[in-house]
């Protein structure tokens, strides 16, 4: 992303939380005639605007600091039963945020007791935040599949969206810069990603779904091997 | 795919004009006062806003002050929902971000503009309210077929006025 999109996008993202805040706060300072239930309303939602405003600031100052310095990342040596379990809960504790159904998925003979060098949390939020654009934007009733397993030197943890709704080009085109869309939430899962070796890969499928990718290098000695999903599973 | 570039309003050029400074090459509007005193039975068809944006607040703070103003407004935060609305609410005048969930505001004017329906109420006013104000996300909004783009924070009065202007033109 050069400068000049980066900082379009920071302007984009910090005028939105602006402008509701500039129009609740017009509305009270220049209205006579609100009703209490709607001065009620604008006092609220001028609150949520500066909320989503200070964690827009909270969410560039981590965008500028991975940017200059992916150092700043805590990387340890952490077993992939743990990240599994903490990724899962994670993504079923946002969909149910959104009323999302989850199914999480990982190869039957996948090896667990290996170990990814990470920064535990700062993946953990990533991958929340890269599931986002399905769990609020895809169509009703449309589950979100997890499926954990190792494609070559990689672990892939894959999220798909079998329904992505009826126009929609995938809901991860969210992650295109040129389409103008991007976010800094996004950005910043992007950049965690980039800072641990790996990368995102978005599809769309023939049936209007949509499916994204995040591969991870594994350690150089991890016996993992590649297998059939349980498939058996049932959401839970 | 190619695309023809969809059609402006004459109002909405005019407002465009008048944005940007310029003198529109229409005649002004006649000097007689507005009657503001009409019988309930008379009162002209009220003018239909649709608001689109996926910031809630943004699009709630805005259906507000355009509700308190007169206009009858529906709101939309995603892309398909807006040109789902925009069937059923028929609007004379739709406020768009280009930033949207599913379908980008961009392709929603596009598909707007390629409504017949919505055009035969009269000329349909497409304005890009967006946080993207270089001078490509612009020339890309044109290309869409918005008739203006205001870049946030908007001015809340410069949105009436723009509006104001085609309602009184158009409804």
């Amino acid at each position: 992303m050069d400068a000049d999109a980066f900082a379009s996008l920071v302007r984009h993202e910090l005028n939105n939380p602006l402008n509701a805040m500039s129009g609740w706060l017009h509305l009270l300072a220049a209205r006579s005639d609100l009703s209490p239930d709607m001065t009620q309303r604008a006092l609220e939602g001028a609150r949520r605007a500066v909320d989503q405003q200070i964690e827009q600031i909270g969410l560039l100052s981590r965008v500028l600091q991975l940017a200059g310095s992916p150092s700043t990342l805590r990387i340890t040596l952490n077993p992939l039963d743990s990240l599994a379990a903490e990724w899962e809960a994670a993504l079923r504790a946002a969909g149910q945020r959104v009323n999302r159904a989850l199914r999480w998925r990982h190869a039957v003979d996948l090896d667990l007791s290996a170990t990814l060098s990470s920064d535990k949390a700062a993946l953990g939020t990533a991958i929340v935040q890269l599931a986002q654009p399905a769990l609020k934007h895809a169509a009703e009733g449309a589950e979100l599949q997890v499926d954990l397993t190792r494609c070559g030197d990689e672990l892939c943890l894959c999220l798909s969206i079998e329904e992505g709704g009826q126009n929609a080009s995938g809901v991860w085109y969210l992650l295109d810069a040129e389409g103008g869309n991007l976010t800094l939430e996004l950005l910043h899962a992007r950049l965690v990603v980039q800072a641990h070796g790996g990368r995102l890969d978005r599809a769309e499928t023939a049936q209007g779904g949509s499916t994204l990718q995040i591969r991870l290098p594994l350690d150089g000695n991890v016996p993992l091997s590649t297998s059939a999903l349980r498939r058996d599973e049932p959401p839970r | 795919m190619n695309r023809t570039a969809p059609k402006r309003s004459d109002d909405a050029t005019a407002a465009l004009a008048a944005m940007s400074g310029q003198t529109s090459t229409e005649a002004p509007d006649s000097e007689s006062p507005r009657i503001l005193a009409l019988d309930p039975s008379e009162q002209p068809p009220r003018c239909r806003v649709l608001v689109v944006d996926d910031n809630v607040d943004s699009a709630r703070s805005m259906a507000m002050l355009l509700q308190l103003e007169g206009y009858e407004v529906e709101c939309a935060f995603d892309g398909e929902e807006a040109l789902a609305r925009a069937e059923s609410h028929q609007p004379h005048a739709v406020i768009l971000d280009l930033g949207l969930p599913l379908l980008n505001g961009y392709e929603v004017a596009r598909r707007l503009r390629e409504t017949p329906a919505l055009s035969r109420i009269g000329p349909l006013l497409l304005i890009a309210l967006s946080g993207y104000g270089r001078e490509r996300d612009r020339a890309r909004a044109a290309e869409a077929g918005f008739d203006l783009h205001l870049t946030k924070p908007a001015d809340p009065n410069e949105v009436l006025q723009v509006l104001a202007r085609h309602r009184d033109r158009s409804v």
